[in-house]
């Protein structure tokens, strides 16, 4: 008896020093809380909710950040049915963002009857950031019923709903907030109000019953409540085409139009309103009539030209393009480049300004930029020596406009001259030093060049160097992506330079630091995918479910943007490469003493390479290494999770090659039917089918190899050789080419010349630096 | 359509594409820091011309004697056709003007452009000018007198 007396009593000390060490831990004193922590560890070591406590106080006090995790774990271990170890243990995988097992535990802790309703909101956020659909809606209503106040708690279940493919529950949440909350508005909650009704009526046309959301646009508008003027006219004119009431819609798009004359897709949109797309003679009476209305709009006078032809074409052309270049627009070029793709326009284009530009001696400016268009015609059609001297004529009649050196640079660049390129763009440079478009224009050419050290001095300019001698690390922080790249395939160029050079230690730098570029790259996605969090709860708050709507869009497709495509296909051919070369990272340099000159080389090398701080792999080396020994390829699977358009061209091929490398043969297989699917004469499908000819044969069990040739035999059964060249490498373009510098055997390479032969310098110069190293 | 500016930092590249000269970094570090001294001139906010000016300093006297136009130039394109020269020499008169100066001078191989604005002829071997060396070979000095 007094023995459980004893202990209670104990127990209830325990708790009370626990208490206290979580009210320390709260106002952020962790050393102090830490202390009560072992006070109570040192009596009663198995006490769960302390050892859960002390991992999350180490990991927030910076004493011993790498511990942290194995108290938390020890602590849910001993008891995971305790509501506060649960809770700790998802704050703490909250804040190393591991927002699985954060949402498991907040989870568990609820289940363990928690009563603290906000980890409700916290689990929502969890289960939000790692599209847990399924049961967010559970949560977010928990949530919504102990705070029903809050017109944010409402928003956010109706929203979880949505996300689940609830929509008319979606509705009605919103539907029953409004009928609570209409007559107690206050003029802070107007643009919440406005973004909810407008919510309210996308989730009604997104049911697909536009007469009902046409009627409830109506009612919002008819409230006055709505702030989005732009969304209203909008979605009327949205609803009424899709309710085939086009005169109607036609009426709201005149007066879209009446509010931005500049949006060429009105145009178009009142066009289709009016049923005169395959109507000429209406259609151009139409534009006449509309280029009246908006005579300094350009849409009016230009898409007429798109579908007009002969004389007609021809008048119309020539006011427009005349006109232009007599104001001195810059881009007039630009602007009627999408009408190039007909041969004839382009012809008829360049008589009008050739004639033109005999006309106007005594007239600078207008000269100066008719020179710059024809040199851009010349440049357009592939004449780069045509086009090098226009623009000369241009420069030295007027050798202060920025933009003719910057075109003067782009020509030297496609013929393939990358130094003087460069140095053509640095002149332009000197001109306005503060103009940050032709120094990112500068920085990016020296790149191509593959002169990193320039590039890095010219835009060092610009970014923020304090404690470091120059912009590199910024440019990391800043998430300057387009330099990072730039960079990390300039480093992939010089690595194959260096191959091609047999100069393997310059190959190996070169190849690491690619490494290390293309693995920042990923880290800043991971950081956009990572920077929703916040908004889980804040969008609410703020009462803007759309914009939430979007940006839950945006990152799903986050990793298949064009822009990612071209960092994993860049990460996975270094890795590749690193693993066909890896004689580079295996075979032991010997250590021999480095003289001074060199130690300096080495210095500067670091100072330009060096992307974070206290970095002790700056060349990315142990990196490569490790990746070379294990062989798993962890890196690149990780990657392939991340593709959510599994019906996308790119994923067909990424997959495959990292497959390939990894001998997963049938899924190379899939891929392989799956890009026949959807691309039927992509030239990687060649090159897939070569090589899983090529390697069936290897270390195959018997089962794989017979799936795979039955497949193969299947869609390519008689695709012999001449076969393969006619199909998937007919084109004449870079991409065919730097699939065929892959593929060593003769036939192919003859296919590979031609092409060469058909490419422009610039490109026929990418193609060979590649077989450098195949 | 013509406008005329100070040279700032970032803009000193154009004083040599302007005057098809080379000065080094240092002399144009120190054109810029002669402030009102220099100035360019644009057409339709294209730079095109420029003047470039220094106070003309007799070796034994306190007060310059007026100011010296070391440079005047202006694009082919754009010379002698939109009266960007006009501009700019106005420009120099004034600032001559607000230093309290009423003369300002040039040597030149080509007189004649020089006349139509008011200038004549000096005599360079005066004593006012002794071991100036204004005037280099083919070279004679101009001067005009401002009124008041």
């Amino acid at each position: 008896m007094s023995k459980t007396a004893n202990y209670r009593a104990t127990a209830s000390k325990e708790e009370n020093q626990f208490r206290e060490a979580l009210k320390l831990y709260d106002s952020k004193q962790y050393k102090k809380s830490l202390k009560l922590i072992d006070g109570i560890l040192k009596k009663n070591p198995h006490h769960a909710e302390s050892l859960a406590l002390k991992g999350l106080a180490l990991y927030y006090s910076d004493t011993d950040k790498a511990s942290a995790e194995s108290y938390i774990t020890r602590a849910l271990e001993k008891d995971g049915t305790n509501n506060v170890v649960n809770h700790i243990g998802g704050i703490y995988y909250r804040a190393v963002k591991n927002y699985k097992e954060a949402a498991k535990w907040y989870q568990a802790a609820m289940d363990h009857g928690s009563t603290n309703k906000s980890i409700l909101r916290d689990l929502s956020s969890m289960q939000s950031q790692i599209r847990d659909f399924k049961n967010l809606p559970k949560s977010r209503l928990g949530y919504l019923e102990d705070q029903p106040g809050y017109r944010a708690n409402w928003t956010a279940s109706a929203v979880a709903h949505h996300l689940h493919g609830d929509l008319p529950n979606a509705e009605k949440v919103l539907g029953r907030i409004e009928e609570l909350i209409s007559d107690k508005l206050q003029e802070s909650d107007y643009y919440e109000h406005s973004e909810c009704l407008l919510y309210r009526n996308d989730v009604i046309a997104q049911m697909g019953d536009y007469e009902a959301a046409l009627k409830d646009l109506d009612r919002i508008e008819a409230t006055n409540m709505v702030l989005d003027g732009l969304s209203l006219l909008e979605k009327r004119a949205d609803y009424l085409m899709k309710l085939n009431r086009k005169k109607e819609a036609s009426l709201v798009y005149r007066k879209l139009l009446k509010r931005n004359p500049d949006n060429a897709k009105y145009y178009y949109q009142l066009e289709d309103s009016l049923g005169v797309r395959n109507a000429p003679r209406v259609r151009v009476a139409l534009y006449e009539k509309l280029a009246s209305f908006y005579p300094k709009s350009d849409p009016p006078h230009f898409i007429p030209l798109t579908f007009l032809a002969g004389d007609e074409f021809k008048r119309k052309a020539q006011n427009y393009v005349l006109g232009q270049l007599r104001r001195g627009v810059p881009s007039t070029f630009v602007n009627v480049k999408p009408l190039y793709k007909n041969n004839s326009h382009a012809a008829t284009i360049y008589s009008i300004v050739s004639e033109f530009f005999e006309t106007i001696q005594d007239q600078p400016l207008t000269y100066c930029w008719t020179a710059y268009f024809l040199a851009q015609h010349h440049y357009h059609v592939g004449s780069y020596s045509e086009a090098l001297r226009m623009i000369e004529l241009a420069i030295n009649h007027t050798p202060t406009l920025v933009e003719l050196y910057i075109f003067k640079a782009r020509i030297y660049k496609r013929m393939n001259e990358l130094d003087q390129a460069a140095s053509v763009m640095n002149e332009g440079l000197k001109l306005d030093l503060q103009d940050r478009f032709i120094n990112t224009k500068t920085t990016k050419y020296y790149l191509r060049a593959d002169n990193v050290h320039k590039a890095i001095d010219t835009i060092s300019v610009f970014t923020k160097n304090d404690d470091s001698p120059n912009g590199l690390r910024d440019l990391h922080l800043m998430q300057s992506i387009w330099f990072i790249v730039e960079s990390a395939e300039s480093y992939l160029r010089k690595y194959r330079k260096a191959l091609g050079e047999h100069n393997s230690t310059e190959a190996k730098t070169n190849l690491g630091l690619a490494f290390k570029r293309y693995v920042s790259l990923t880290k800043i996605f991971e950081e956009f995918y990572e920077d929703q969090v916040d908004f889980h709860h804040y969008c609410m708050r703020k009462g803007t479910p759309r914009a939430y709507l979007t940006m839950i869009d945006w990152a799903d497709n986050l990793f298949d943007q064009p822009m990612y495509n071209r960092v994993l296909d860049g990460l996975s051919e270094t890795v590749l490469e690193a693993v066909r070369h890896k004689v580079l990272f295996t075979t032991e340099q010997g250590h021999k003493k480095l003289k001074k000159e060199e130690i300096r080389k080495r210095e500067e090398l670091v100072q330009y390479s060096q992307s974070v701080a206290e970095d002790d792999d700056v060349f990315g080396e142990k990196a490569l290494h490790q990746i070379i020994q294990d062989e798993k390829l962890d890196i690149l699977v990780k990657q392939q999770a991340l593709l959510h358009q599994h019906d996308a061209v790119f994923t067909q091929i990424f997959n495959f090659r990292v497959n390939f490398q990894l001998k997963k043969y049938v899924l190379c297989l899939q891929s392989l039917n799956k890009l026949l699917a959807l691309d039927k004469h992509n030239p990687f499908i060649g090159y897939m089918v070569v090589q899983l000819r090529n390697h069936l044969a290897e270390s195959t069990p018997d089962t794989i190899k017979k799936i795979v040739s039955v497949g193969l035999m299947k869609n390519f059964g008689k695709a012999d050789t001449a076969n393969l060249l006619e199909t998937y490498f007919g084109a004449n373009d870079l991409e065919t080419g730097l699939v065929l510098a892959r593929m060593s055997e003769t036939a192919f390479q003859a296919r590979l010349s031609e092409i060469k032969e058909n490419l422009d310098p610039y490109s026929r110069g990418l193609v060979s630096i590649v077989q450098l190293s195949y | 359509m013509i406008s005329l500016d100070d040279l700032t930092a970032n803009n000193l590249g154009l004083i040599n594409v302007i005057a098809y000269a080379s000065y080094s970094d240092q002399e144009l570090e120190e054109i810029r820091d002669s402030g009102e001294l220099a100035q360019y001139a644009y057409y339709n906010e294209v730079p095109v011309g420029l003047v470039i000016c220094k106070p003309l300093h007799p070796v034994n006297s306190k007060s310059p004697a007026g100011l010296l136009i070391d440079k005047l130039c202006v694009l082919p394109a754009y010379s002698g056709k939109y009266g960007l020269e006009d501009r700019l020499l106005e420009y120099v008169e004034n600032v001559t003007r607000k230093r309290h100066l009423d003369k300002v001078y040039v040597a030149t191989a080509d007189p004649s452009q020089w006349q139509k604005f008011g200038f004549l002829h000096e005599d360079a071997s005066q004593e006012l000018y002794r071991s100036l060396n204004l005037v280099r070979e083919g070279q004679q000095l101009l001067r005009k007198v401002l009124d008041n």
